[in-house]
């Protein structure tokens, strides 16, 4: 079963964007599956993916752009955020850190948006959150941060 | 029964019993409104124009901000200061709550990809505006062809669109540029006693004395106030045009100079009083039909879908109702207290001049005359049918600001969208640029290496994209895509241009949004309904005729002299590529009022001419001396009247002045070289004279 997997993934792979490993429809039911892994900002009805790193500068102007513009971008959209550490940015013990916040979406706006330098304060609780965000983004393609899926599909 | 000669004469009696009363009661009337009108004329049409217009209902139904777009030229010496200083203008700018977009070229949308490592890249989009000065400057160095539209000759320009007249505090140096005029009462005295010190004058010229000048003077101020008054207690908007005051002055005057002409010249052989009597009984019937004309035929403007077209309607209906109740009541009242004494006639001389050369016209001359009239006639319908006309535009007004109905943007609109970008740019060379979220879409998908197809792309992207850098909202909005058209220098085909739009609109999606365009698109529109009345009332002219004549001949020849000026204006307008304006408009309507008097009179005198005449000279004399007289004074007084009007600095009076000038020229060169000709050869021949 799990081999049969591995084949249907690496056909539809042939038929996917360059960029991402999977098609739209396949990459959305993915995220979609995953979202209780991720922080959302904003309750819109539009649903908007993104990984980011939070030690990434490209991903720290995502985030501040969403906060800037966030009486329109949390009502229109609702932004699920999947912390996905850049390797070169070591940013895996503040990923912990975010997901073990009491207000997570405060402490990003902390981190990201006013670039404070925060205590890591990382949890073993995250551990399994981390893995299942890890293999969501290997089998997706997530090569960049940040990486936003919009209908399925990654730009 | 209307002229049975016992009723006139018990008429006259009455009128001349009851004089003082007539005179007290009709002064009393016009001082009072008089003084009780106290708003100003309205110089700048634009409100005239657009209420009733198609296009702004639409944008009134669809509850549309109407936008109004102001040109601010800036001194721009490509400097770095100069760059910093202008984005803090802009931003200054924009804070003004009226202003809802401010387009420059700080406000091009630059895409930039962020990126700190391969594996950390985004798009960014932002506005020059936000940008580093000298960064800017070079961007806008390295891209000239795209700012050209914007910066020439050392200044760059910034179209500020607004919802309501602004009020801005801007440096010195700026130069706003927009099509505003205001006007005062005094303006309007000062207009009318220009007007009125003129046809004093050259009354007393024509008629070698000062009664005339003072007669036209108690005529016309009444029957102007009276008709300006009941205007504005009829008609619903505040305001009235200017041209209003010109069309009641017209009328009133051409019914005074037949009155007045015909009692001076009765004079000479008859008592003051009996002199009274044959100018009444003589001028009736002629001023009876020349104001069904004007009331019936002019008159029908009251229906045309356009607020400026009503007033003119209903401005012709009541001048040429108070005139005629004025010129039987209050002239023949005044002319009762007076006589004149010797009475001279101006045109004795001139009249025996005429008639002894037209009487033995060259057929070949006239014939060779109507030939060109009708080539120039078939010319001008051909042109007006295959070459759009142009209507005068705002020269200021190089942006055009158009709204895309969708209230969910679909991938359907902007195939339309995308449709309606290519065919305009395609047609006309004259549209720099067209901005909206389409063409924006585009240059976010080519910044991120995206194929476009408008059929197919994830529209959520772009939106996404927009939204986030706080860009969608000038592009989108409330249901309604933003576009906006940039028109070179020599915008003279915007007119055509909105046509074009209104004509590929199949799916009457697109507005136009801003007062100026919308303002050419009611002129557009007024344009076909005023050829089509112009042509109606020549037409009811004619009808007219023959009602009164039973003879075709008659009917034939008041077309062909309505038709003959209006034709070599309007080949000239059409040769000489002049836009169609309100001016023209007005000016035709003046015309075609004036060569109505002048048949309806000239017919008149021949069908009800008792007398046999001897000879065909004779016949002409006397009609050159009775009914030529005054309508040569009375044209020519009018034409210099108008054209003397250039002078007027306000530039809608100067305009109305030269156009209705040169038609009045026209009509009146037709009136004394073509009409006599016509009826010698259509007419007279016919019954046998010699």
């Amino acid at each position: 079963m799990k081999n049969l997997l591995i084949i249907f993934l690496l056909i539809s792979t042939l038929f996917a964007d360059a960029r991402q490993n999977l098609s739209p429809e396949q990459t959305k039911q993915l995220v979609e599956a995953a979202e209780g892994d991720a922080i959302v900002l904003g309750t819109g009805e539009k649903k908007i993916y993104a990984f980011v790193d939070p030690y990434c500068r490209v991903s720290h102007a995502y985030v501040q752009s969403l906060f800037k513009s966030k009486e329109r971008m949390f009502s229109k959209y609702s932004t699920y955020l999947f912390f996905f550490e850049l390797p070169r940015k070591h940013s895996a013990k503040m990923v912990s850190t975010i997901y073990m916040a009491k207000d997570p979406v405060r402490m990003i706006e902390e981190i990201m948006v006013h670039e404070k330098k925060l205590p890591e304060n990382p949890s073993p609780e995250t551990e399994e959150k981390v893995k299942r965000i890890y293999k969501l983004a290997k089998t997706i393609g997530v090569h960049k941060r940040p990486y936003i899926i919009i209908n399925g599909k990654a730009y | 029964m209307l002229y049975s000669k016992t009723i006139m004469r018990k008429y006259l009696d009455l009128l001349i019993r009851l004089r003082i009363f007539i005179v007290l009661g009709i002064t009393f009337l016009t001082v009072i409104l008089f003084f009780t009108m106290n708003k100003p004329l309205i110089h700048d049409d634009v409100k005239l124009w657009l209420e009733g217009s198609e296009e702004y209902n639409r944008v009134l139904n669809e509850r549309y901000p109407q936008a109004s777009v102001i040109q601010l030229k800036m001194p721009y010496k490509n400097s770095d200061q100069d760059v910093a200083k202008l984005q803090k203008l802009q931003i200054s700018i924009q804070d003004n709550s009226q202003v809802l977009q401010v387009v420059s070229p700080f406000s091009h949308l630059n895409m930039k990809l962020l990126s700190d490592d391969v594996d950390s890249q985004m798009l960014k989009i932002s506005t020059l505006l936000e940008a580093n000065p000298a960064v800017v400057r070079e961007y806008i160095n390295n891209n000239e062809k795209l700012f050209q539209f914007f910066i020439d000759n050392g200044y760059m320009s910034f179209f500020i669109i607004s919802e309501e007249e602004l009020t801005l505090l801007l440096p010195n140096e700026a130069q706003i540029i927009r099509s505003d005029s205001s006007t005062s009462f005094f303006d309007d005295l000062l207009l009318v006693s220009i007007l009125l010190a003129i046809i004093f004058l050259l009354f007393a010229i024509a008629f070698k004395n000062f009664l005339s000048s003072l007669m036209a003077l108690l005529f016309i101020i009444p029957t102007t106030v009276i008709t300006v008054s009941l205007f504005a207690y009829i008609s619903p908007q505040a305001h009235a045009h200017v041209s209003i005051l010109l069309i009641a002055l017209t009328v009133s005057l051409m019914d005074f100079i037949y009155i007045y002409y015909k009692w001076h010249i009765f004079q000479k052989v008859d008592s003051p009083r009996n002199a009274l009597y044959r100018a009444f009984s003589t001028t009736l019937r002629p001023i009876f039909w020349t104001s069904v004309i004007s009331v019936f035929g002019l008159g029908i403007l009251v229906f045309a879908d356009s607020l400026l077209l009503n007033s003119i309607g209903l401005n012709i209906i009541l001048s040429s109702i108070s005139g005629f109740v004025l010129s039987f009541t209050w002239l023949l009242a005044l002319l009762s207290f007076t006589r004149t004494k010797n009475p001279f006639s101006v045109t004795e001389k001139s009249s025996h001049y005429f008639a002894s050369k037209e009487a033995h016209f060259h057929r070949t001359l006239l014939n060779g005359f109507l030939l060109a009239t009708v080539i120039a006639f078939v010319y001008s319908v051909f042109l007006f049918y295959t070459d759009p006309i142009t209507v005068i535009t705002n020269d200021n007004s190089r942006v055009v600001k158009l709204a895309y109905k969708s209230d969910e943007l679909t991938n359907k609109d902007l195939k339309y969208l995308e449709a309606m970008h290519s065919g305009i740019k395609k047609e006309f060379r004259c549209v720099e640029d067209v901005k909206s979220i389409y063409t924006e879409m585009k240059k976010i998908a080519r910044a991120q290496n995206l194929s476009f197809n408008a059929e197919k792309v994830d529209i959520d992207h772009f939106m996404f994209m927009l939204d986030l850098y706080a860009k969608s909202d000038t592009l989108y909005s409330k249901g309604f895509v933003n576009i906006e058209l940039f028109l070179d220098k020599e915008n003279q085909k915007k007119a055509e241009i909105i046509q074009w739009l209104r004509d590929f609109d199949t799916e009457n999606k697109i507005l136009i949004a801003d007062t100026a365009s919308l303002l050419d698109a009611a002129k557009f529109d007024s344009i076909e309904v005023m050829f089509y009345v112009v042509a109606f009332v020549i037409l009811f002219i004619t009808l007219v005729v023959w009602f009164m004549t039973r003879d075709i001949n008659f009917s034939i020849i008041a077309l062909i002299v309505n038709v003959t000026p209006l034709t070599w204006f309007f080949t000239f307008v059409q040769l000489l590529n002049i836009p169609i304006s309100t001016e023209i408009l007005v000016a035709m309507i003046i015309a075609v009022a004036l060569a109505s008097d002048a048949t309806i009179h000239f017919i008149h005198h021949y069908h009800f001419q008792k007398e046999p005449h001897s000879t065909v000279q004779m016949a002409l004399e006397r009609s050159f001396l009775h009914v030529g007289t005054p309508l040569g004074l009375g044209n020519s007084i009018l034409g210099l009247v108008f054209l003397l009007m250039i002078l007027v600095a306000i530039k809608t009076i100067a305009m109305i002045g030269l156009y209705s000038g040169i038609l009045v020229v026209l009509s009146l060169l037709t009136d004394l070289f073509v009409l006599p000709v016509l009826f010698i050869k259509m007419v007279l021949h016919e019954k046998g004279h010699a």
